[in-house]
């Protein structure tokens, strides 16, 4: 294939790369022809009309779709058609546009589901409560507590996840995803549904999560949030990406006004 | 004897049965497309036809023009009832809850039927008896029945799906429930028709399924209609047609060539049905006829 | 890693954090109270139930060896359906091959019964690996998959006579037993059925509570989710649905070798049913309520012959009694079904609880469907 060719795999400090990744759903090209690369350390924004494209493109990445054609190249390694939980367990974590939580399990529980792959102990060991499941437990507790910490849930632990305010759901859900102790963290609208004090509170969280190491990437709406953190933009429109460079540049790019405004000559 | 002598008679076994599992697959495709449950109480159904057409036309005495649609009639009001009374009410709750209550359905039902009609079989009268002799094959007269009213149900069924008011909405149900009932479908009216519909081609499916009847026939054509359902493609009317003769002539060719050709007892003749259930879902789930739909999560 | 949790004050150098130091036992005894509160009152069963069982015409500890099998089978079936979300109607399947496992092996090859169960276990097991891709399948046609693999199993039992005597069953199945010991008491076989299954309860209970039983849930709740966390869902499905099969295997071969005589039909689809029956009816998600679910199923027929004893003489529209059974059962699913879907348990605890607000009628029609 061309594409790969053309882009060599993982420069240094590359996070996550990818060539030519293109899906179709029966007729419809949800993605075309995506090739970019993130670094390390960077917050990377990803805007685009609603249908653009940029949950499948998460999707792709996560590996809950296979692409039709393309590659990924994560942690040094081409990890396309990879089964998703192979991927989370490799460092690439995302949250969901619609929550998706556990919501009949406790807060504590959807942030230790998070660490089923940093744990090892089976069904025998679990069942018998043989020394090292309990070992593993109370660690896998005190590691829940410091991430639902991180997102200021810690006193909500007990609580069933299903029963928290909306706004909470997404802090957990960030929460959930940090617990797989991610490179990469790809965030889905993580500001929708949330007012304007908790977005304020998310783009704190954004700015720690960065200063801990973690590349984070995030689709949103919200642009005051995505032209305050974000170092680089990209605009996807009709599965495509239009345009690419820091917020003033893209803010400036006639052809994003246009996709999000329409043509002028129309 | 041998294999291909006997064929024949094999595939006309295999059309007359196929002609009633259509009519048990077509029950559960308006069931589903309407409702999205799974009606595991549709063999009963059959049951009740059956043995409803037994009393009034053998015990009562009824004429048989008589007897029948009173029979089908009163079957499809016990699945009015069942969907008013059962489905009705649970019509938000998940697939495994309808699962089990429509299998409550079906116990209740297998037992009703056994404390009325005790007896291991009730021979329900054919519509018109003896044989007719086919180079190669006999069959009843009761085929010609069989095959005569299998084609006009399936052909009102389609007439009605796609010429009726009722029927296209029925159709809007089967494709989004919501945006159904968004603009203006009463869906739970429709909800009520399919069970009244299925119970009726069911009932149909059992009092033609001569010469006998039983309460215990239920489950075995239950899975037998949902397989001849999944095989052509789940709610599809023409895949309930394929699907019923694909089942029927399988399930005569399989145990007549083992039987014949190995010598194995033809008692793994309620194991075809199942076993190619198993296969199509694992192989081709949306049916042989289907068209790969795309599973967006 | 530094907790930031203030309350639990030692830290140690390694990632894990450090065991409790000392034995909790007060801790320990009110985790596992239901636990050791039903072995209580299991031990001293017989004290009270052999007096009752005459006045009441029920052989009630007869009854419980049954329990305590299905008990093993429906908490199997439980960890499958309940906890990991994946419905299953042919786990009568494992019980009768589990059955007829242990019952071939101990009169044809000459096995101790000690010996036939586990290896009733291990073929089981070898079967759930086989049956194990139908999991790819979802909701109503994983339904109808396990059924139509129930209904194979049951045709194999019944035509293989070669191997399985077919209709005509197994004979003269010996008794349980232990090396050196055979147990032919009824309260001897009570005790080890029941030693059996509170192991088998204790165990799942914890399961259920760990790192695994996580997972299950959460695969239950968002198969998505679970996945894009890390839980390679397909994995653990197929490992508790080997699981359940090991259980329903175990409580197969326990049951031949207390009915000692087996035929096929015996491990019919209805057996799949009633195993289903007891989870959902007991409590879906609840490792407790399916032992409550398989007393309710198991001692319902038997209520149903003893009642007409009840009355003293029998009137005539009660002559056919016992064939209301199975409109009983059936009403008993469908009321649980529309009324309390999430099990008699749990509804009866939420009625004890007197949550009246969180029920609603479901007759009622509501403005928006």
């Amino acid at each position: 294939m061309p594409a790969e060719e053309a882009m060599s795999p993982l420069h240094e400090g590359v996070a996550l790369q990818t060539s030519g990744l293109y899906k179709a759903f029966g007729g419809l090209t949800a993605v075309k022809n995506i090739s970019f690369a993130v670094y390390e350390g960077e917050i990377r924004a990803i805007i685009g009309p609603n249908g653009a494209g940029k949950t499948t493109l998460y999707d792709l990445l996560t590996g809950i779709y296979k692409p039709d054609a393309g590659r990924i190249f994560f942690a040094g390694k081409d990890i396309t058609g990879l089964p998703s939980h192979r991927i989370t367990a490799m460092g690439m974590a995302r949250t969901f546009q619609t929550v998706r939580l556990f919501p009949h399990m406790s807060v504590m529980e959807n942030v230790m589901v998070a660490m089923h792959h940093r744990t090892h102990c089976g069904f025998l060991s679990c069942a018998l409560a043989l020394p090292p499941s309990r070992r593993e437990e109370a660690w896998m507790r005190e590691e829940a507590h410091r991430f639902l910490h991180i997102v200021g849930l810690e006193m909500q632990g007990e609580s069933l996840a299903g029963n928290l305010p909306f706004g909470q759901q997404r802090l957990l859900e960030l929460a959930r995803a940090l617990a797989t102790q991610p490179k990469v963290l790809l965030l889905d609208e993580p500001a929708a549904g949330l007012n304007a004090y908790e977005t304020r509170e998310l783009g704190d969280i954004i700015y720690r999560l960065r200063d801990m190491g973690i590349t984070v990437i995030l689709v949103e709406h919200d642009m005051g949030l995505v032209m305050r953190i974000s170092e680089k933009v990209m605009v996807l429109d009709y599965g495509e990406i239009i345009s690419e460079g820091t917020p003033e540049e893209v803010r400036s790019d006639p052809r994003v006004i246009e996709a999000y405004l329409g043509s002028v000559v129309d | 004897m041998d294999f291909l002598g006997n064929c024949p008679q094999y595939i006309a076994n295999g059309l007359a049965n196929g002609c009633i599992y259509i009519l048990v697959a077509m029950g559960f495709n308006i069931v589903f497309n309407s409702t999205g449950i799974i009606n595991f109480a549709q063999g009963e159904f059959c049951m009740f036809g059956g043995l409803l057409a037994y009393t009034l036309a053998a015990s009562l005495g009824l004429p048989l023009p008589l007897a029948i649609p009173l029979a089908l009639a009163s079957t499809a009001i016990i699945g009015a009832a069942m969907e008013r009374l059962l489905v009705y009410p649970l019509r938000r709750a998940g697939a495994l809850v309808a699962i089990i209550a429509t299998i409550g359905a079906s116990i209740f039902f297998k037992s009703l039927g056994r404390v009325l009609w005790p007896k291991e079989a009730y021979k329900v009268p054919e519509f018109t008896a003896g044989n007719i002799s086919l180079p190669g094959a006999t069959v009843s007269r009761q085929f010609l029945w069989v095959f005569g009213l299998t084609i006009l149900s399936v052909t009102a069924v389609y007439l009605f799906f796609n010429h009726t008011k009722a029927g296209k909405a029925m159709r809007a149900c089967s494709v989004n429930r919501f945006a159904a009932s968004l603009v203006g479908i009463n869906v739970m009216r429709m909800s009520l028709y399919s069970f009244v519909l299925a119970a009726a081609l069911g009932g149909l499916a059992g009092l033609i399924n001569a010469p006998y009847a039983s309460y215990s026939m239920g489950l075995f054509l239950g899975v037998k209609g949902f397989t001849s359902a999944v095989v052509g493609g789940l709610g599809n009317t023409f895949g309930a047609v394929t699907g019923g003769i694909v089942l029927g002539l399988l399930e005569e060719l399989i145990p007549g060539f083992l039987t014949v050709v190995l010598g194995v007892s033809t008692g793994y003749k309620d194991a075809v049905a199942a076993i190619l259930l198993i296969a199509v879902l694992l192989l081709r789930p949306q049916g042989i006829l289907g068209r790969g739909v795309v599973e967006k999560v | 890693m530094i907790a930031s949790n203030g309350g639990s004050g030692k830290k140690r150098g390694g990632s894990y954090g450090s065991p409790p130091r000392r034995p909790d036992w007060m801790g320990m005894l009110r985790r596992n109270a239901l636990l050791l509160g039903f072995t209580v009152f299991i031990m001293v069963m017989p004290a009270w139930a052999v007096p009752l069982s005459k006045p009441l015409s029920i052989p009630i500890i007869l009854t419980m060896r049954l329990v305590g099998v299905y008990a093993i089978v429906a908490v199997g079936l439980n960890l499958l359906m309940g906890y990991a979300g994946q419905v299953s109607l042919g786990q009568g399947a494992f019980f009768g091959i589990g059955a007829y496992t242990s019952a071939l092996l101990t009169t044809k090859v000459g096995f101790p019964v000690w010996l036939g169960i586990p290896c009733a276990i291990l073929v089981a097991m070898l079967f759930g690996v086989l049956l194990a891709p139908v999991l790819r399948l979802k909701g109503h046609y994983l339904a109808m998959a396990t059924l139509a693999m129930g209904i194979v199993v049951f045709v194999f039992l019944r035509e293989m006579t070669w191997l399985t005597g077919g209709n005509d069953g197994v004979r003269n199945i010996p008794h349980l037993s232990v090396p050196f010991l055979e147990i032919t008491s009824t309260r001897g076989e009570f005790y080890y059925v029941w030693i059996v299954a509170i192991i088998v309860l204790a165990l799942c209970s914890r399961l259920v509570d760990s790192r695994v039983g996580r997972a299950m849930r959460a695969l239950h709740q968002s198969e998505v989710a679970a996945e894009a966390m890390g839980v390679p869902v397909s994995a653990v499905k197929k490992r508790v649905f080997i699981l359940s099969a090991a259980l329903g295997g175990l409580a197969g071969g326990l049951f031949a070798h207390l009915q000692r005589f087996i035929d096929p039909n015996q491990f019919s689809i209805l057996l799949s049913i009633s195993l289903v029956t007891m989870v959902v009816i007991g409590g879906m998600e609840s490792v407790w309520g399916s032992v409550f679910g398989a007393g309710l199923i198991t001692f319902l027929p038997k209520l149903v012959e003893a009642l007409p004893r009840w009355l003293g003489e029998v009137p005539d529209w009660l002559e056919r009694y016992s064939n209301y059974e199975g409109m009983i059962l059936g009403v008993i699913i469908m009321l649980t079904m529309v009324f309390m879907p999430s099990g008699i348990t749990k509804g009866m605890v939420d009625l004890v609880r007197w949550r009246r607000s969180s029920f609603v009628n479901p007759f009622r029609r509501k403005a928006v469907d």
